[in-house]
């Protein structure tokens, strides 16, 4: 079997196959995982012998060159599929190993990884499309998948923007395929040096837009706080460390090596859009109020300062130490007591977790006049508010 | 006939963009849905080219008509009719049976709370500042 066809030939079959299987039992998890192993190594054999060989290629199906579909592997492609395959066999090892792993997850990391292989992998643009959406759709599947009601919301805000992005991505390949007249990556790169500059300066940017979404540069970046914040951990490794790849992947190969002309009259753009990126990621933390980091009492509060979300940067370090936290399981929902006034339980806006009281709790005092609490010895006593958590 | 289905895009794409913006979750699908067929249209458009029916025996010396586009379409109504109505409606009704609500404001709300809750959590016992605002706001919704 050619070598380039093989991980896509182990991995789709195992996908589907995976996707009738019940993934919260270990062993369907680890074979899973083998078989994302196997199409790892063949990955990994393929970087080889593009590194040493150059470039491999194949027509799909045994058709003449120009009828069927080109798989074709730089060294461009066969390292990021390398990278995100690994990437995606790293997050479903943890899955399983922290018994973390719901029932369509293995199958869902399987067909994820069959559309990034895939879209690394092809040499032509609509099925460069095809994989992408089979990637992207696995995942808008594992983001919407964890148990949590607040990542739905994360998720469904994500799957709305990297959607219209796609839809973005499905024009500006119409548009190019109307003004070249193939698919062919090879043959439009030859073709697009003499098509109308302003058609190519639209498609060039409909590209750019298409792919900064995926990417998450500066201006596209809204939806990409919350979803790595609150998707469950391996879920958000691989939407960071592979799906991310899509978009530099695609900036690469459409921009740089089908338009280049377009890309040089825009770099200037594109480095400061870049530095923004940069600076507004590192200097705003991503994850607000997200995963809670257990083994960090402390953080600096002038992290705080440029928060996401004005609440987020509010709540700032003030709140004291949750007792009784939002996922508290139905055994320990009950009536607690909040030995603080401070205790921020009461504050904010309804949340679907305070929506029902526990039985036996006292109703909350009428008044919202709290007493300063400076010091924990000018707290009231600690019968004196109670807090559900339900 | 380029013109006359540019104009159908155009309108299709708008409509669309103007749903997105709403606040209703269902609104934000059906102009997503609008958005995929425009994409769909431009797709059918880009191979509107006159000819012959592209199906065997061919008239030889007469040009044929671009099937290709034709199999695209096919291909983008499929993916966007999966994720749109499929996949984008089971997350909202995921949404709905969650927060009760397909509304994007009580949705952010319930994730600022439900993010300020976070906060409590991981933050170190600070009780420095009183939190009139908080009380405000508290005072205000019933619970």
């Amino acid at each position: 079997m050619n070598l380039l066809l093989a991980p896509l030939m182990v991995l789709w079959p195992a996908a589907a196959v995976g996707a009738l299987a019940d993934g919260r039992r270990r062993p369907v998890g680890w074979a899973a995982a083998g078989v994302l192993a196997a199409a790892v190594a063949l990955l990994a054999a393929l970087a080889v012998r593009v590194a040493t060989d150059g470039p491999v290629e194949v027509v799909a199906g045994g058709w003449p060159a120009d009828v069927g579909i080109r798989l074709r592997a730089d060294a461009l492609g066969a390292l990021l599929a390398l990278v995100s395959a690994a990437v995606v066999l790293a997050a479903l090892v943890h899955a399983v190993v922290s018994r973390r792993s719901t029932r369509l997850f293995p199958a869902l990391m399987l067909f994820l990884t069959v559309g990034l292989t895939g879209l690394f992998l092809t040499g032509d643009v609509f099925s460069f499309y095809v994989f992408f959406e089979l990637a992207m759709i696995s995942a808008y599947a594992l983001a919407a998948s964890g148990r949590e009601g607040r990542m739905v919301g994360s998720a469904l805000i994500f799957a709305v923007v990297n959607l219209l992005g796609s839809f973005l991505f499905l024009i500006a390949t119409a548009a190019l395929y109307r003004a070249t007249g193939t698919l062919e990556m090879l043959a439009v790169a030859e073709r697009a040096r003499s098509i109308d500059p302003n058609t190519a300066a639209v498609i060039a940017v409909l590209y750019f837009v298409a792919f900064g979404v995926k990417l998450g540069l500066f201006p596209f970046h809204f939806w990409l706080p919350s979803i790595y914040g609150s998707a469950p951990p391996a879920v958000a490794a691989v939407l960071a460390g592979a799906l991310a790849n899509i978009g530099a992947y695609g900036l690469l190969r459409f921009q740089a090596g089908l338009l280049p002309r377009e890309l040089a009259l825009a770099a200037a753009i594109l480095v400061g859009i870049g530095t923004v990126t940069i600076i507004y990621g590192a200097v705003c933390r991503p994850s607000a109020g997200a995963t809670p980091a257990r083994s960090s009492p402390t953080r600096p509060s002038a992290m705080r300062v440029t928060s996401w979300s004005p609440s987020a940067s509010a709540a700032g370090s003030r709140w004291p130490r949750r007792r009784c936290s939002p996922w508290s399981t139905r055994s320990t929902r009950r009536c607690c007591f909040w030995p603080s006034t401070c205790g921020g339980h009461w504050s904010g806006p309804p949340s679907p977790w305070a929506r029902s009281a526990s039985p036996g709790c006292p109703p909350r005092p009428a008044s919202s006049a709290r007493p300063p609490c400076s010091t924990p010895a000018s707290r009231p006593a600690a019968s004196s508010r109670c807090c559900c958590c339900s | 006939m380029n013109l006359f289905l540019a104009l159908v895009v155009a309108i299709l794409f708008g409509t669309g963009a103007t749903q997105l913006l709403k606040h209703d979750l269902f609104r934000v699908v059906v102009g997503l849905m609008l958005i995929s067929n425009a994409a769909s249209l431009t797709v059918i458009a880009s191979g509107l080219r006159r000819g012959q029916t592209p199906i065997y025996p061919l008239v030889s010396g007469e040009p044929v008509s671009d099937p290709l586009t034709q199999a695209m379409t096919l291909t983008a109504l499929i993916i966007g009719f999966a994720t749109t109505a499929l996949l984008l409606l089971a997350m909202v009704y995921r949404v709905y049976t969650t927060h009760r609500s397909v509304d994007l404001d009580d949705l952010s709300r319930s994730e600022r709370s439900a993010e300020e809750k976070l906060e409590r959590g991981t933050a170190v016992e600070q009780v420095e500042h009183g939190d009139a605002e908080a009380d405000r706001e508290a005072a205000g919704t019933p619970r």
